[in-house]
């Protein structure tokens, strides 16, 4: 299910697109919609129309940015990503069949990029497995720290979790992918995503807990 | 399963987490790095043309090369017979004026020797016209024509005036001669 929407995301899952994904109907509107998004400027851009071009990477920059922010955590190393990947946006978009929406072909390329990026700095994707123990729910105490969040405490937090935890949360729960997909971006098994998003999760709450008790005292 | 407190909140404020706005400066790299295939692309197929152009002119010059030594014989003459008919009753009737006023300007004793120099001159840059004329290409013969024509304009203006000098002398020296007698 996950799957076709985050196929079909014009590169950012509105909270509203999410509440109704479950619909089989609505996907196959979007279907429609979300694949012909832009078309024009799509075309333009395959015809080198460099106005056009712009346009594309006014529409989508912001988003991909984030995208690069989150897996990398650093602001040059991110607008470079963001540079690298619109380069090849271009120069492969005249392969793009609108197959699905060019927002999500967009991000696949950038996710990709930061991915590849994160490898070169030996980020391994597979052996935190053996590192930690099992993932457990959450207890109802846990449950109530997580009681007056911000996006600012959430953030700051991803960004102290190990490359390998932020990457894995970040796809699942920012950037809309399942757990098969994020299998296939990292060259791990579906399992082993699920696993590392729990312990993501997890530690993602232990790391805003300490944040919580510092700031008190 | 009760979803998970932190899963509802980043669900709930999902836009909130895409406050990060890229530097200017990124599209204008990225400009940057679109525009340097596009020249060199654009420059190879200039490389071609210009090939291909050269190879087009070679041919064509090689043609009309062979053309032009076929039917052109190779003297001014013959040319200017071709490109400007009109030509050598023109030039016939120039020469035979200067003849006969070069006659007129030797037969006296006043004529400034430069006066000679000049038309000598004149004749050279007559012979570099006509020696122009057999390698000119097409089209520009009747500007050649039309330059030699004026330099024997030019000739007969320099021997009119030093004639017209000659003779305003010759009537001063009558007049003074008049008085005296």
């Amino acid at each position: 299910m996950k799957t076709i929407i985050t196929k079909l995301s014009t590169g950012q899952e509105s909270q509203k697109q999410r509440k109704t994904r479950h619909t089989s109907q609505t996907r196959n509107i979007k279907t429609l919609d979300y694949a012909n998004t832009h078309r024009d400027i799509v075309e333009q851009c395959q015809s080198g129309d460099r106005q056009a071009q712009f346009e594309l990477y006014r529409l989508y920059s912001k988003a991909m940015y984030n995208v690069c922010l989150r897996m990398v955590r650093d602001e040059l190393e991110a607008e470079d990503l963001l540079q690298n990947s619109f380069v090849d946006v271009f120069t492969k978009l005249h392969t793009f069949r609108f197959q699905s929406s060019v927002g999500a072909w967009i991000k696949r390329i950038v996710v990709n990029n930061c991915i590849n990026f994160l490898k070169r700095r030996k980020v391994y994707f597979e052996e935190m497995d053996e590192r930690f123990a099992p993932v457990e729910e959450p207890k109802i105490a846990e449950r109530k720290a997580m009681s007056g969040l911000s996006v600012d405490v959430v953030r700051r937090a991803m960004y102290e979790l190990p490359d390998g935890y932020r990457v894995v949360f970040s796809l699942y729960m920012l950037e809309g992918y399942d757990h098969k997909e994020i299998g296939s971006i990292l060259g791990v098994t579906e399992a082993t995503s699920k696993s590392q998003y729990s312990r993501a999760r997890r530690k993602l709450r232990e790391i805003i807990e300490s944040q919580k008790q510092v700031s008190n005292y | 399963m009760q979803r998970d407190p932190l899963e509802t909140f980043i669900t709930s404020n999902r836009e909130a987490f895409d406050d990060g706005i890229p530097a200017l400066k990124v599209w204008a790299d990225i400009d940057r790095r679109l525009e340097a295939p596009v020249i060199r692309r654009r420059r190879r197929w200039q490389h071609l043309r210009i090939a291909a152009a050269v190879a087009v002119l070679l041919t064509l010059g090689g043609v009309a090369g062979s053309y032009l030594t076929q039917s052109q014989p190779n003297s001014p003459v013959a040319v200017l017979n071709e490109v400007a008919p009109e030509y050598s009753e023109m030039a016939m009737y120039y020469q035979e004026e200067i003849d006969r006023q070069v006659q007129l300007v030797s037969n006296s004793d006043q004529v400034d020797p430069d006066v000679f120099q000049d038309l000598e001159q004149i004749d050279a840059t007559m012979k570099e016209l006509q020696q122009e004329l057999l390698n000119a290409p097409r089209g520009t013969e009747q500007e050649i024509v039309e330059n030699l024509i004026r330099s024997y304009q030019a000739k007969l203006a320099i021997l009119q005036r030093v004639l017209d000098r000659i003779n305003q002398t010759n009537d001063e020296n009558s007049t003074i001669n008049e008085v005296s007698i």
